[in-house]
């Protein structure tokens, strides 16, 4: 009689399991036991890729969970025997996490009395009520519950659960089980209460129980296991152990049998749009898109309604319809609103999606693919992006909740695992580790996969011998092994799951931190195994900047109007203007700039997808650069590759093209082409890989080309595949990098307004903004706290700093502030102090800033900064009549105009008067450094000393370990190059904020660089 | 009154570099053997900013070439005894509550020297005669600037009466004894950087901007110090607060506040070397309500993380409703029983690096220094030592025969068998109970560890 596992926890168990869902069905498989079944605590998170891995050995997943009972009542074990057990089980769990604290579940025991039909339960492990009361010698408290247990889920559906873990008095509850088993005619069953695979794993499980408890493993002892024999026991052994109660082990094969669940894949199905008559959705779908293919295409209509049927067809095949036509009333509602919004990704890809107005990208126009949104080859569903104005996307999400009900709509969860950083600093503590110890090797460390600890140079250069000691080697082996553990859960950024039944039934549901929002127990990797179909309503800080500033914008232009061909934009972006302008304002891009010159959106969107780690690691810039400047020829490796690659010169730069390579050199579906697209980004099994390439080699040598060729092809698709970037979402991309480009290049207030208002935002800080606002004439005013708005706002012509630019000023705090200035203006600092009770570290930065000046022309900051404590002092004697200061003159002197800009800048952190630097002129001076300006007139390899704010630290893993910095002086932005070798003289140099670099001026293709020698921190 | 202040400030490197010649220009660090932290740099790296309780890994990052060294804190402690008594031959009541640092008063000393630069030189006459050790000495009319003086003298500095804040105008404020973060930054705001612009500030108007309880700072900065000199006194608590700027009701800010205090505690105790009893959290609320826990400790409670956990138990305990506006925490180092006891750490538990030798040299250093009768080890808290057993087992591995004091019995029954692993990251452990009766009756409780051999661990008639 075999025995099969019916208590096992996989790391899913959140810091209290160790092996994956995969790890668990693999020994199963080994031991040839015909079924297992998942028991995670309070969670159902690794369900689908258990039941995954069960498919793929082929044997049963049974379905289960321990619940936590409220009121000390302990663990239970609860496994799903059918559908409407697997669908309680989801309630059950979710009711367990409503009204409990953020990371605990606690399950009312009489909602499991209304929600235990097709459930089976185990009484549980040494946790459990019963259990606990054998151990404090109170039988009839054992007896009692029991009794109950059996009542609640029936006398057949409840089992006793036996454990041997050779801990003390295991031998006297087992046998004490087995007494109550007689008295109460209750079924005994034998688990192995799983929670790492082989007794090595022990020492991790101990690591993560601290961590979980926040403590060392010194302080942890009650916490920790007394033993090592948690392990996934054989059946040989399991029936060793249980020699007394044969029939424990004979019924874990007895429950396994009458489990029959099937998890809901999807997709869901959708609540339906109101539809105007008794159309169906597919109907509805195909009307709108043939309405609006007649009103928007205007040439070539034929070969458009072709696609379209295409499309549709497709669609309606995968039941899709519906799912557009809740997308398209979300963005007729965004629209309706005036939030801005556009789907990208590769929806893009979909002429559907083009004429709902959901993407802006006319898919047949710019060479794009149907196949790589959507395929009958591919096997996961698909699912739209679509990026909202961030600060107005609340309101969407809102929307949603409120037209599908709050029961239908959930978030999608992530879950957040443990990376180099995290592992680092939690096993570090665990294992005793000084805090400070820590924090100084997490600092400097490179590394971003645990993994790579135990060889990290970063670790060993900080530690030089202490690396190898034994202490640090167990840290960093121990750590290693913790990357990709589920550290905690948390919300995905904009994944929506609308159902139309109630979510409850299909997955269980947990509250997140936001006040009444929801998240599934699914991550989106999960929901995409179950083919379930999510929204993703994201927020797009940039689409606000570009709002605000249309908003200013009198009259506010048309963007959906604008024609993609303005010559002054071009101008500025190939000048290199691009500070705030969406997608090509980093460094790398503005060095590219100089060689690449776009000239049209086709430009734009191949310059998005070029500063990428696909084009970067496959070397495929350099060569389409050379190829556009007209330096090298324009050259195939075969003519086939010609229609393919012709946009782009013969250099692979989008996954569409790998999608078209494959059709046109090896006879692939487009459909096909996608999974091989997939295949490579995944970096599939090797098997897999090698099933393409034979696929690839035979398709291209039945078309004539040569082995030797398509291999190189094939090879070029490999090192590309894992880094690609989607054309379509490139082209959406660019469409908002040219709106945002037009508004910096014809109102340029208003664009750099946008930008402030919505910090933080791309690649700079808000003083580089700043000053380059003002380079280019942008003119500010200071915060002033009778005019300045929350935000920044426009003042005749000019920029008014808003009041969040002081440091404390919170928006609680604003708008308090606001409400009180509209009522009458401050009239004297106790008057403020008095009226709205700030604390006085934000009230000391509010002065700093200079947003008080006006109240006191004659008095300097430092003595109001003095009368503040007796401003403070006096608030309970103050009424309104007497709103004056005590008039206690102390004699300090006035600040410096250093002085003055040092603490602006520390209050603010942002400068409209002078360049950061300032602070540092004389040290500057010192070291005889000459401004960036003055790099353009200089020579390649001459050797240069410049000085100013790190605005920016890069170390791309693409980079062979060469890190850059931006270095910002009052003239402008230069990029430093600092190789390997001179990273590891300079490391303390390279996190300084205020730096001189002497180097060698590096001229390449009109971009300047600095190849850094010596850092000297200032 | 006038008051002497001898400092031997580098008095730990001084007498390394005494017994190894070597090390003198070295940029020396000296690291305290329990924690690997700086006990004090030399000048060169203090000059940079490297100071004590920095960790080791700290300072190599800054400073590669920095010399470390494992200070041996007796042997300073035995160098501060003997200056302190050439001290004592001057005047019997020394204050010292630092290494190499001592304050007397010379008020009555002034009849039988000629003058205060006689004495002076006189006494680093003594001290330099019989340690060979560097001082610097300074005179003037109260502690604060005795102390700011020896830190200007060459070797020697006089401060006549009536010129002390003269003397102290041009000082930073740094010069200050432990003045609160708070006082700093706002002086710093103010722009006032030296003693001197800070004493022309009127005394009232210190007041209230500082409080009452931070003004004698500001008479100190003026050449006034009225503090009495204090020949050490083991403190009977240590009291530390903070009320805070807003009032808090949320946990978590409470719980960083306080796990500062914990920390600054866990310093001070360390210090001193004693052991706290007890520990008292009191929070005052917003309605200057007071609330009062307490709890009993055990050494070693100089550990920050367990006074951390245990002060953050208390708070747990506290049912606040109101935002709280002051934390305290008190911390009584001794009982009666305590006085004159000092337990000093040794080592760190888990540095099994100091091995027992290291304790031995430790202890008979100690005994040198204090007399034989003077050090007692304390008992271990650990149960006594099982005894070992000879088992013979059955072929499965389970005991069947087993010999105590030469007599042989046999297993009769075995109730329970279990097994325990535990402390793998330390000397790993990993024993199989066995609970037993044995052919006289009694049961008795066996174990075999992981070199299979077989300890009695207890025996019930």
């Amino acid at each position: 009689m075999p025995y099969i596992e019916l208590h096992s926890h996989s790391y899913y168990s959140l810091l209290d399991g160790v092996p994956t869902p995969e790890d668990l069905v693999k020994q199963a498989a080994k031991w040839e036991m015909p079924a297992i079944a998942l028991t995670d605590h309070n969670g159902l998170y690794g369900i689908p890729r258990f039941w995954k891995a069960s498919q793929k050995a082929g044997i049963k997943a049974i379905i289960g969970c321990e619940v936590t009972l409220d009121n000390k009542c302990g663990h239970l074990t609860l496994l799903a025997e059918n559908q409407i057990g697997y669908s309680n089980l989801c309630r059950l769990i979710t009711l367990s996490h409503h009204k409990s604290k953020k990371g605990e579940a606690l399950l009312q025991e009489n909602t499991l009395i209304e929600n235990s039909a097709g459930l089976i339960a185990l009484s549980g492990c040494r946790k459990s009520s019963i259990v606990q009361a054998l151990i404090s010698r109170d039988y009839q408290a054992a007896i009692h519950t029991a009794s109950r247990y059996s009542e609640i889920f029936g006398q057949d559906c409840f089992f006793l659960e036996m454990q041997n873990h050779h801990e003390r008095n295991d031998y006297y509850i087992n046998a004490q089980i087995a007494n109550l088993s007689n008295k109460l005619k209750l079924p005994l069953v034998a688990t192995g209460n799983v929670h790492y695979l082989t007794s090595e794993d022990a020492p991790l499980h101990d690591v993560l129980t601290c961590i979980r408890h926040r403590l060392p493993l010194e302080h942890a002892i009650n916490y920790l296991r007394t033993n090592h024999e948690y392990y996934f026991h054989s059946p040989q052994q399991m029936k060793k152990l249980f020699t007394e109660y044969t029939q424990s082990i004979n019924n874990t094969l007895y429950i396994s049998e009458r489990c029959q669940v099937n998890l809901p894949f999807g997709p869901q199905v959708l609540p339906q749009i109101q539809l105007s008559s008794q159309m169906n959705s597919d109907d509805r779908l195909s009307k709108l898109c043939h309405t609006t293919l007649a009103q928007k295409i205007v040439s070539d209509k034929n070969k458009y309604i072709l696609t379209l049927d295409h499309e549709l067809n497709m669609i309606s095949e995968y039941n899709l319809a519906n799912y557009f036509l809740v997308v398209w009333d979300l963005i007729c509602f965004a629209r309706k609103n005036n939030i801005l919004c556009q789907g990208r990704g590769s929806a893009a890809n979909s002429l559907v999606a083009y004429l709902l107005g959901i993407t802006p990208i006319d898919p047949l126009d710019t060479g794009l693919v149907f196949e790589r949104f959507l395929s009958r080859e591919r096997s996961t569903t698909p699912d739209i992006d679509i990026d909202f104005a961030a600060d107005r996307r609340e309101e969407v999400i809102q929307y949603i909740y409120n037209k599908y009900g709050p029961e239908q709509v959930s978030m999608a969860c992530t879950i957040v695992t443990f990376r180099a950083r995290s592992a680092l600093r939690d096993v570090g503590l665990a294992l005793g580790f000084e805090k400070d110890t820590l924090q100084n090797a997490t600092t400097v460390l490179d590394d971003h996969s645990a993994s790579s600890l135990p060889e990290s140079k970063s670790i060993r250069a900080i530690l030089k011998e202490d690396f190898y000691s034994p202490r640090w080697q167990e840290l960093l082996r121990i750590s290693a092994l913790l990357e990709g553990f589920p550290r905690h859960l948390g919300i995905h950024n904009g994944g929506m799951i609308v159902s139309k039944q109630k979510l409850t039934d299909y997955m269980p549901i947990e509250p997140a931190s936001m006040q009444e929002r929801t998240v599934v127990q699914w991550d989106k990797d999960s929901l995409e195994l179950m083919s379930w179909i999510k929204l993703d309503v994201l927020g797009m800080r940039m689409l606000s900047a570009i709002s605000d500033a249309c908003a200013l914008i009198n009259p506010s232009p048309e963007l959906e109007e604008l024609r993609f061909d303005d010559p002054d934009v071009f101008d500025m972006i190939c000048r290199g203007e691009t500070i705030g302008v969406f997608q090509i304002e980093s460094r790398a891009q503005s060095s590219l700039i100089p060689r690449f010159k776009p000239r049209s959106l086709a430009d734009l969107t191949i310059q998005v997808a070029l500063i990428r780690p696909g084009p970067l690691q496959s070397n495929m810039v350099h060569p389409y650069l050379l190829r556009r400047e007209g330096r090298n020829p324009t050259t195939y490796l075969h003519p086939l590759l010609k229609p393919a690659l012709k946009e782009t010169l013969g250099v692979i730069l989008f996954q569409e093209q790998v999608l078209k390579i494959a059709r046109d050199l090896a006879g692939f579906t487009p459909g096909e082409g996608e999974l091989l697209r997939r295949a490579l980004r995944h970096k599939h099994t090797k098997e897999q890989i090698k099933h393409f390439h034979t696929r690839f080699i035979d398709g291209a040598q039945s078309r004539g080309v040569s082995t030797f060729i398509a291999n190189q092809i094939f090879d070029q698709l490999k090192s590309f595949g894992g880094y690609s970037f989607s054309k379509a979402h490139a082209a959406a991309f660019a469409v908002i990098t040219y709106w945002s480009a037009w508004i910096r290049c014809h109102h340029p207030t208003e664009f750099f307004i946008g930008v402030l208002r919505n910090q933080p935002m791309g690649f700079y800080p808000e003083h580089v903004v700043i000053s380059d606002a003002r380079r280019i004439g942008v003119r500010f005013l200071p915060v002033d706290l009778r005019y300045s708005k929350a935000r920044s706002t426009l003042q005749s012509g000019k920029i008014r700093l808003g009041l969040k630019t002081i440091r404390g000023f919170g928006t609680e705090h604003i708008n308090l502030l606001l409400q009180e200035r509209k009522l009458a203006p401050f009239q004297s600092l106790p008057n403020l102090i008095q009226r709205m009770k700030f604390p006085r570290s934000l009230m000391e930065s509010i002065v700093l800033s200079g947003a008080l000046d006006y109240l006191h022309p004659k008095q300097h900051r430092r003595q109001i900064l003095w009368e503040l404590t007796g401003a403070y002092q006096t608030i309970p004697r103050l009424n309104d009549l007497k709103l004056t200061i005590s008039g206690e003159q102390v004699a300090l002197k006035p600040m410096t105009p250093e002085q003055k800009f040092a603490s602006e800048f520390n209050a603010t952190q942002i400068s409209i008067d002078n360049h950061p630097t300032y602070l540092y002129r004389d040290a500057l001076s010192h070291h005889k450094t000459i401004l960036v300006s003055q790099l353009h007139s200089m020579n390649n390899g001459q050797k240069v000393k410049v000085g100013g704010i790190v605005v920016t630290r890069q170390s791309p893993p693409t980079a062979n370990g060469i890190r850059f910095l931006a270095l910002e002086d009052s003239s402008g932005i230069i990029n430093v190059v600092i190789h390997a070798n001179t990273y590891d003289s300079y490391r303390i140099e390279y996190y300084s904020n205020f730096v001189v670099v002497q180097g060698n001026l590096q001229i390449k293709h009109g971009a300047l660089n600095l190849i850094a020698i010596h850092i000297i921190s200032l | 009154m006038r008051i002497l202040c001898m400092r031997l400030p580098q008095l730990p490197i001084e007498i390394e570099i005494q017994s190894k010649p070597e090390l003198a220009r070295k940029p020396l660090v000296l690291l305290r053997p329990c924690n690997q932290r700086v006990l004090i740099a030399s000048k060169s790296l203090s000059d940079i900013g490297i100071i004590p309780g920095e960790s080791r890994r700290s300072v190599e990052q800054r400073y590669p070439n920095a010399f470390f060294l494992t200070a041996t804190e007796a042997l300073y402690q035995k160098k501060h005894t003997q200056i302190k008594n050439i001290l004592g031959r001057f005047c019997t009541d020394i204050e010292s509550n630092f290494l190499g640092e001592f304050f007397i008063s010379i008020t009555m000393l002034s009849r039988i020297f000629k003058s205060e630069d006689d004495l002076s030189a006189k006494v680093i006459q003594q001290i330099v005669s019989e340690t060979q050790l560097p001082v610097t000495v300074a005179i003037a009319g109260n502690k604060f600037t005795a102390y700011c003086a020896s830190l200007q003298a060459d070797p020697t500095c006089t401060i006549p009466t009536g010129k002390e804040a003269d003397f102290l105008a041009s000082l930073p404020l740094t010069h200050l004894i432990n003045p609160p973060s708070e006082l700093l930054r706002r002086l710093n705001i103010f722009g006032i950087r030296t003693l001197g612009e800070f004493a022309q500030l009127p005394h009232g108007s210190v007041v209230r901007q500082f409080g009452p309880e931070l003004a004698h700072f500001h008479d100190m900065a003026c050449g006034n110090d009225n503090r009495i000199l204090k020949p050490f006194t083991y403190p009977p608590t240590i009291i530390l607060s903070k009320t805070l700027p807003d009032p808090l009701s949320d946990i978590k800010p409470t719980q960083n506040i306080l796990q500062k205090l914990t920390k600054q505690l866990s310093q001070r105790l360390e210090q001193s070397g004693y052991h706290a009893n007890t520990l008292t959290l009191s929070t005052t609320d917003e309605n200057e309500h007071s609330q009062h826990i307490s709890t009993t400790l055990k050494p070693p409670t100089s550990t920050h993380m367990r006074l951390q956990h245990t002060s953050s138990n208390l708070l747990n305990q506290l049912k606040s409703t109101s935002p709280i506006i002051e934390i305290e925490l008190k911390a009584y180092p001794l009982h009666e029983w305590h006085k004159n006891t000092r337990q000093i750490k040794l080592f760190e538990q888990h540095k099994s690096v100091y091995s027992k030798h290291h304790l031995q040299k430790t202890v008979h250093s100690l005994k040198q220094r204090f007399g034989e009768h003077a050090i007692q080890f304390a008992d271990t808290l650990n149960p006594p030592k099982p005894k070992s057993l000879q088992v013979h087992c059955n072929p499965i591995g389970t005991p069947n025969k087993l010999q105590i004091r030469k007599k042989t019995y046999i297993v009769k029954y075995i109730h329970q068998h279990w097994r325990v692993q535990s402390h793998w990251w330390d000397k790993s452990i990993k024993r199989d109970y066995y609970q037993v009766n044995i052919s006289d009756g009694r049961m008795i409780t066996l174990f075999c560890d992981h070199k299979q051999t077989w300890f009695l661990d207890r025996a019930i008639h």
